[in-house]
């Protein structure tokens, strides 16, 4: 009997740590950012300050717009931030702890005459992992594109899905005297233009399969549609019925467009084949339809009528070709576009003698407003990923394209001080 | 006696497989386990009076400046972000000035720690007891949910029958025992590991999530060892848990005595918004 | 003894147990597997090409309307139209009837130009202008001015004829002009 008892108070010294657990519920995170420590790139050889600045700014600006983020001050780095050991075996991991970050980020890069070699980790401080490490390869002058490429790898480190800071912006300036079509970084940075019509050009779209363009132009006396490789500068009309050929949009996979054709009548519909003939009509109506936007399956096109009086967003099903309304509030809503995720159509309308930027459900639901400042805000465009929202404001007589979060957080502006920059349209991933 | 227990033993052997035999005493001795701890025989004699308990969060912060960048964000409306939340976070931060709230066990804030001395060294007692009143009011008010009433008192049971409570805790009741102890020590836990928790929503497909990880942490205030006991499936959200609870390896604070913590992790207060 | 037996089996299973819940798991795979390298593709984008232009040709192909209206005719009278409309005024219908007669008699070719105000959104204000042109058009036609002889363009919001945001320069924005063609 006497081991029964021992037994038994053996077993009573597990209980309290086995049998009654205290249950907690934690329903948010302490803070919605990751601490994150951005070090600057050392030289492994030649040190030239101008690549460290360049990647470093880049990399600043890239992972602040992601929002992600909580970049540790610099001035509290430790000796660590100034070795350029890359492996994690040469990281000393317990200072970054000391500083409360949770991932930092290490790099060095090498010039070797005209050859830039780049190299940059993103590693966990908590479990001392390596996330991401990649080692780019290029030229002197690529700093930009290999940091924005780095920042994009950061992104799907820690989210599983890739950042867009690499891809394209085109957009239409009047820089030059005519409204032309001009290229961009996401960030800005390197306008080059495209097109030397002097004439209008209008409304851009990228193939989402190759470096090319579609738009709009009125070269030839008629509003056009056009297409241009990007790279190579070749150019060609793609269709040039007459009256309207505008709004050309490529499908996901890039294999037709949709395009706005009024055919010297009223304006509707079209989809055509990356030849230019017309592959279907969407709609058949004596009211304006115009602006479409594909769903990113490709079975839907959202665009704009005023078939029941006022401009609204409608949706076109392409195999029954059935209409259905899907906005409804407000006297004027236009150019919708359609999540490359599906999750949210984005359109303007105007409210109080201005256009905001609105975010509605395909199915109808969860319509909301984006934009609250002064100005008109028109041409929305989701980035590849479906995170941010580009557009362009027109406040006191000056046209500027911004960038703001699907939440309409973390808005700023893109294009230089005094142009008259409109029309942006956001690339595919450019790799 | 024995020579009768080999004989029904060796019944029983005949009867039933010799696993089910462990199985049937390790019953016996679990149900012999039930009626003495509800007899009360383990509890402590000296009973404590009811003492209101607070939650204190104040690691928990909203998010910072949730509409960075838009013009809307002005006060107002943050304040109304702040009302969102649970009225029991509300009632904490205004009894932040009363000076009872210093025997709130918040381990975490050792500035908290020095004033609590000063705040209670002459308490008048027609003021602490109109004080109190205030406070049973504020907490009435609070109507706390049932299950985790529930909870607190089995975790108090339990507290009172691991004998006397440390009475080095830093904060705490002034006689450094009864239910506040216990409170405190999930508090601390709460405490430590929210602040360690940092995840964006940015990182995540959606706000539907949820995962439950089992930790046991020694009297000492060190992580003896933890466990998941469900995994949401989200990469981004079970690994932001997984450096949340390796970052939690020591609380910085004793508890007053070693716990076993199960912890659930959602972003219920992210959906609200 | 039995118990004693039954005893160890138990005591070593509770140590297990607390053993097993202690190893935490590493998921992450091997670093150095993981640093890929990235080859930057060389990209040059085509240099636009800047050669002179010479104005006249520029002109004749390029269509701009504020050319355009260099050669506007001045017995043809622009129409203009209410906010988000198309159809024509009472005023427009008058001022159309003496174009026609115009046009009827000097046996001309005439594009006809549809124009919008700046508010609203540029793709809906080109598909506006073209009803605008079209919708004159129609009326000319129906007066006898033959439709082999009318063509129409529209120019959206792109060529304000002032360049202002007040009532009154929208009013005037909103418009259809004629351009002769030779």
């Amino acid at each position: 009997m006497s081991k029964i008892l021992s037994f038994l108070l053996l077993f009573a010294l597990f209980l309290p740590l086995s049998a009654q657990a205290v249950r907690i519920e934690i329903s948010a995170p302490g803070e919605q950012t990751i601490p994150l420590a951005l070090t600057r790139f050392l030289p492994m050889g030649k040190a030239t300050a101008d690549s460290a600045s360049e990647i470093d700014a880049v990399l600043n600006a890239d992972l602040d717009l992601s929002g992600l983020f909580e970049l540790a001050d610099r001035a509290a780095f430790l000796s660590d931030a100034e070795k350029l050991g890359l492996h994690s075996t040469q990281v000393d991991f317990a200072q970054w702890r000391l500083l409360g970050v949770d991932a930092v980020v290490k790099g060095g890069y090498r010039i070797d005459g005209e050859n830039l070699t780049i190299e940059a980790r993103l590693y966990d401080v908590v479990t001392r992992q390596l996330l991401t490490g990649r080692r780019y390869v290029g030229r002197i002058g690529d700093e930009r594109r290999i940091a924005h490429s780095f920042a994009d790898q950061i992104m799907l480190a820690l989210t599983g899905k890739k950042g867009p800071f690499n891809s394209r912006l085109a957009y239409i300036s009047t820089r030059s005297g005519h409204k032309e079509l001009y290229l961009m970084e996401v960030d800005g940075h390197n306008p080059v233009r495209l097109t030397d019509h002097r004439s209008i050009v209008l409304d851009p779209d990228f193939s989402p399969v190759r470096k090319e363009v579609v738009y709009t132009s009125y070269k030839k006396s008629n509003p056009d549609l056009y297409r241009k490789e990007i790279y190579t500068g070749s150019e060609a009309r793609l269709s040039q019925r007459p009256g309207l050929n505008t709004g050309g949009r490529y499908r996901a996979d890039g294999g037709e467009l949709a395009v706005t054709l009024s055919k010297g009548n009223n304006s509707d519909i079209y989809l055509l084949g990356t030849d230019g003939s017309i592959h279907k009509r969407l709609t058949t109506h004596w009211g304006i339809d115009v602006a479409p936007s594909w769903s990113p399956e490709g079975d839907k096109i959202a665009f704009v009528s005023d078939r029941r009086g006022n401009p609204h967003i409608f949706i076109v099903d392409i195999d029954s070709l059935k209409v259905e309304r899907l906005t409804f509030e407000g006297r004027y809503s236009a150019t919708p576009a359609w999540s490359p995720t599906g999750e949210w159509i984005a359109f303007t309308r105007r409210t109080e003698g201005q256009f905001d930027i609105f975010l509605i459900r395909p199915d109808g639901t969860g319509e909301h407003r984006l934009t609250f400042a002064p100005g008109t805000k028109e041409h929305p465009r989701f980035s590849p990923d479906g995170r941010f929202l580009v557009y362009s404001l027109d406040f006191e007589r000056e046209k500027s394209i911004h960038v703001m979060r699907i939440d309409g957080t973390g808005d700023r502006r893109l294009s230089a001080p005094g142009g008259n920059d409109t029309h942006p349209a956001w690339s595919g991933y450019w790799q | 006696m024995s020579e009768y227990y080999r004989h029904r033993l060796r019944q029983l052997q005949k009867l039933l497989e010799p696993g089910l035999r462990r199985m049937l005493l390790i019953s016996f001795v679990l149900h012999l386990i039930v009626p003495l701890l509800l007899s009360g025989v383990l509890k402590s004699t000296h009973k404590t009076p009811k003492v209101p308990v607070y939650r204190v969060n104040l690691v928990n912060k909203p998010v910072k400046d949730p509409r960075a960048g838009r013009p809307d964000a002005s006060p107002t409306k943050k304040k109304k972000t702040v009302k969102k939340k649970t009225v029991a976070k509300q009632i904490p931060l205004k009894a932040k000035k009363v000076p009872v709230k210093t025997k709130q066990t918040v381990k975490t804030k050792p500035v908290v720690k020095k004033t609590a001395p000063v705040k209670s060294a002459k308490p008048d007692k027609v003021a602490e007891s109109s004080l109190q009143k205030r406070l049973a009011e504020m907490q009435a008010e609070v109507g706390r949910k049932a299950q985790l009433d529930r909870l607190r008192a089995a975790l108090a049971a339990q507290q009172a029958d691991l004998g006397k409570p440390d009475l080095q805790a830093p904060v705490g009741e002034p006689d450094g025992k009864g239910e506040e102890a216990g409170i405190s020590s999930s508090r601390t836990v709460e405490g430590v590991i929210t602040k360690e928790w940092r995840l964006s929503q940015y990182q995540l497909p959606n706000l539907d999530l949820q995962a439950e990880v089992k930790v046991i942490y020694s009297a000492e205030g060190k992580m003896r060892t933890w466990e998941w006991v469900e995994k949401s499936g989200n990469a981004q959200f079970d690994d932001s848990l997984y450096r949340a609870i390796q970052k939690s390896r020591d609380l910085g604070v004793p508890l007053p005595a070693p716990g076993t913590f199960e912890i659930i992790f959602n972003l219920k207060d992210l959906q609200n918004r | 003894m039995q118990f004693k037996a039954v005893l160890k089996l138990t005591v070593l299973l509770a140590l297990a147990s607390l053993l097993s819940v202690g190893c935490a798991k590493n998921p992450k795979a091997d670093e150095a597997s993981q640093v890929a390298q990235t080859e930057m593709q060389q990209e040059k984008i085509a240099e636009v090409s800047e050669q002179a232009v010479s104005e006249q040709g520029s002109m004749s192909e390029g269509g701009m309307a504020h050319d355009s209206m260099g050669k506007m005719i001045s017995s043809l009278t622009r129409v203009n139209f209410e906010y988000d409309q198309y159809v024509l005024t009472a005023d427009a219908r008058e001022t159309l009837k003496k174009n026609a007669s115009y046009l009827k008699a000097k046996g001309v070719r005439v594009q006809i130009e549809g124009h919008c105000d700046e508010r609203g959104s540029d793709e809906y204000n080109l598909a506006l202008g073209e009803n605008r042109a079209l919708t004159v058009k129609k009326f000319l036609v129906s007066l006898g001015v033959p439709a082999e002889r009318l063509s129409i363009i529209s120019y959206g919001e792109e060529v304000p004829l002032v360049m202002s945001n007040t009532e009154e320069a929208w009013s005037q924005n909103r418009r259809a002009e004629f351009k002769e063609l030779n």
